[in-house]
């Protein structure tokens, strides 16, 4: 059976030209980039090069450097731990104070819940029923030992995007000295940034969300910003991530963001034309349906909706056997789905947040596809409804 | 585009080797096969109260696993809420009221047989298979039985008394024709050698001897109970001999750890949770020749009506051998259960269950 891959947002596939690239590294550069000759000296160039590009993908100019890591979650651990322990280091008589949102990835949220254990004090901003985030909330958070905020770009389930330049602003404007970290990870790739628009301290991105490899992330961090490593080992990446690079990785990301520098324009021309199409026919074909997040501020890949009387679960079970990929809530190692956490901080009534999937599209997903799925969840639907 | 639904089975997947190879034979079969793994308990959860269950995050990769390899779908069913409800909420309340309850009774009762079942069918399946050592046959009026295993060492029909005519036409029991021999030998042919040495669960698989006192007052902390404090500790003619820590740590039989000094070895006879208080006895105590069951489940109703004419034997616990016994139905509708010689340990909140040679009459809890 064909597969139509719906779950961009979990992971994208290999890019035809990444996986050519990255083929080509891993045949002609063994070398241990920290190595004194030959060998290394070329692996060390290719890895610095790819460091430059992404850098000036992000428009970081001379502002500060990218530090490679092994996945977003890495990063995001290395800026929000890396900052917190580097501050306590210097001040060891004040515990400091993390704000973060309440719909961020596991990834932030359980390095503030393990931080919190240590003593950290941490607060957690809510969101309105269309995922905006409560801004006043946040600004009246901020206290005299907050030294972090970390605030996503994107939405990972809902797709909702936040105004990060008006919160960077807004925050700094209340205390300028407290660090501005964001998890990227679902922006880059999926829209356009640029740190000269705004200039954070500290972000996070994966490589696999951008049609390169799984098993490598980068941590942007502004010059001036002090944070410690987590991994502790030899000088690598500036001595703030000990361990032999990952070169295929580093490779694969930085022809991953080369790829998409050319084709972002049109691509994202397309995938909003596709994405309004998918949700005009679900709307359209299928009565009981609600969008999640917010139905304008949001990366037009993401397509999350509730279906009525429909459990989540089983509809995505159904739909893998239609031969469509999607997803729902979070899942853990075992593959068991949980309710979101992230509808439920929109207020959403448990049905609703039971029914919930989101649909995800990207650089592959054709026309044909969106036709072939939504008469496939049609039938999904209606065969459940029917059944309950 | 559909499956049919009348040719797809479900296999209830454990990661164990009956399962694994109730999914081998279907498929080898011809089989539309699903794999299907229940998400009981989070880690969190299981750790914290040192619990151990059949489905742990290893076992359902294990099964992953097995469906990958087999080339079928396999999908975890996240069950938390309804295990919790249906069986732990349960298994803690029954301790506090002094029984002592077979949790994987209720397991496979709701969760695999109802909740599961249900699941199954809105994957398009229309029969659910499990890696149950038990065998169900039909006659040619339509009605289903349920029997032990051909491998009488490995028979598990006991736990399966609860299966109703409507639910026994739905399941598929792969390896109940089997010896453990036969089975393990299929699991290793098709490739899967792990599992296929891989050991049996225990019988009880979801909590373990030590630990579950602590896990039940953990649980019970909202419960406002005098089941949880100390009590005494009376012989059978009432005389009080010694202090209990709580009555859910002790079930009847018990010989350790009662605290008490005594020529002949003590054993515990009888728990009053109305009272909070265990009573003792020599070993002759521990002996009695009738059990009485309240709610108990024929999986042929019409058994019902003709129990007292049916030859029968009972086991009153998973292992316990099979006792001749003569039943009957009161006439407030339970069921009377006779031994011919009295038997040892009969046991509140156990399951008796009762057989006509190989055929399960049914079973239900002791009182």
């Amino acid at each position: 059976m064909p597969r139509i891959y719906l779950d961009y947002n979990a992971t994208t596939p290999l890019d035809p030209l990444v996986l050519e690239e990255v083929t080509a590294v891993l045949k002609n550069y063994q070398g241990n980039p920290s190595s004194v000759y030959e060998e290394g000296r070329a692996a060390r160039i290719l890895i610095e090069d790819s460091r430059e590009y992404i850098k000036s993908f992000l428009d970081a100019g001379n502002s500060g450097e990218v530090i490679f890591t092994a996945s977003g979650s890495e990063s995001i651990n290395l800026a929000i731990t890396g900052s917190v322990y580097a501050h306590m280091r210097n001040n060891r008589k004040s515990m400091p104070h993390i704000i973060t949102s309440q719909v961020e990835h596991p990834a932030v949220l359980n390095t503030f819940k393990f931080l919190e254990s240590t003593g950290v004090e941490t607060t957690y901003i809510g969101v309105n029923e269309f995922g905006g985030l409560l801004l006043d909330d946040l600004k009246s958070a901020i206290k005299e030992n907050t030294i972090l905020i970390s605030i996503m770009g994107a939405n990972n389930e809902t797709g909702t995007i936040f105004p990060l330049k008006q919160i960077f602003e807004e925050v700094k404007k209340i205390k300028d000295d407290v660090l501005f970290h964001s998890d990227l990870v679902q922006i880059i790739g999926k829209n356009y940034f640029s740190l000269k628009d705004i200039p954070l301290d500290l972000c996070s991105f994966s490589g696999h969300k951008f049609y390169a490899l799984k098993g490598c992330g980068a941590l942007y961090v502004k010059k001036g910003v002090n944070i410690d490593p987590i991994i502790h080992g030899g000088h690598q990446e500036r001595g703030l991530r000990a361990g032999t690079e990952n070169i295929g990785g580093i490779v694969s990301m930085a022809k991953g963001l080369n790829i998409l520098k050319n084709v972002m324009s049109e691509e994202l021309n397309r995938i909003s034309t596709l994405s309004g199409i998918f949700l005009d026919k679900l709307f359209y074909g299928i009565e009981g349906i609600k969008l999640n997040g917010h139905p304008v501020n949001r990366l037009k890949n993401t397509v999350n909706v509730s279906f009525d009387g429909v459990k989540s679960e089983t509809l995505l079970f159904n739909l893998d056997l239609y031969g469509i990929s999607a997803s729902a809530g979070s899942a853990c190692n075992a593959g068991a789905v949980s309710l979101s956490y992230v509808l439920k901080a929109h207020g959403y009534d448990a049905k609703r947040i039971e029914s919930a999937i989101r649909f995800s599209i990207g650089r592959f997903t054709t026309e044909d596809d969106i036709d072939y799925a939504v008469s496939a969840i049609k039938k999904g639907v209606l065969k459940l409804r029917a059944g309950s | 585009m559909l499956i049919k639904s009348n040719k797809t089975v479900a296999v209830a997947m454990s990661g164990g080797v009956d399962s694994s190879t109730s999914a081998v034979i279907l498929k080898n079969r011809g089989y539309s096969v699903i794999g299907v793994s229940m998400y009981l308990i989070s880690k969190d959860v299981s750790s914290s109260a040192g619990l151990k269950t059949c489905c742990g995050t290893e076992d359902i990769i294990d099964a992953k696993r097995v469906c990958v390899k087999l080339g079928i779908p396999h999908f975890v069913i996240n069950l938390e809420n309804e295990f919790k409800t249906a069986v732990i909420d349960r298994f803690v309340s029954e301790y506090l009221e002094g029984k002592t309850p077979n949790p994987c009774i209720l397991c496979n009762c709701v969760m695999k047989f109802d909740v599961l079942l249900k699941r199954i069918k809105e994957l398009g399946a229309g029969s659910l298979a499990t890696g149950h050592y038990a065998r169900i046959a039909k006659n040619t009026a339509g009605q289903y039985f349920l029997l032990k295993s051909k491998d009488l060492t490995k028979d598990q029909s006991y736990v399966l008394y609860n299966l109703s005519q409507e639910n026994l036409k739905d399941i598929i029991f792969p390896v109940g024709n089997l010896n453990k021999r036969q089975t393990r030998k299929i699991a290793l042919e098709a490739g899967f050698t792990e599992i296929s040495s891989k050991k049996d669960s225990v019988e009880i698989c979801f909590v373990t001897g030590k630990n579950y006192s602590e896990f039940i007052k953990k649980q019970a902390v909202n419960i406002s109970n005098h089941s949880l404090s100390k009590g005494f500790i009376k012989n059978l003619e009432g005389e009080i001999i010694g202090e209990h820590n709580g009555i859910f740590n002790y079930t009847v039989g018990q010989r350790k750890r009662l605290g008490i000094s005594s020529k002949n070895p003590l054993y515990v006879i009888k728990i009053s949770a109305e009272n909070n208080e265990i009573f003792v006895g020599n070993l002759e105590d521990c002996y009695a020749d009738v059990l009485t069951v309240k709610n108990f489940n024929f999986i042929n109703p019409e058994d019902r009506n003709r129990l007292n004419k049916i030859e029968t034997t009972a086991k009153i616990r998973y292992s316990s051998p099979d006792y001749k016994c003569k039943a009957s139905v009161s006439e407030n509708g339970s069921v009377k259960i006779v031994f011919d010689k009295k038997v040892k340990f009969i046991t509140p909140g156990q399951s008796a269950v009762l057989y006509s040679g190989i055929k399960v009459i049914g079973g239900g809890i002791i009182e």
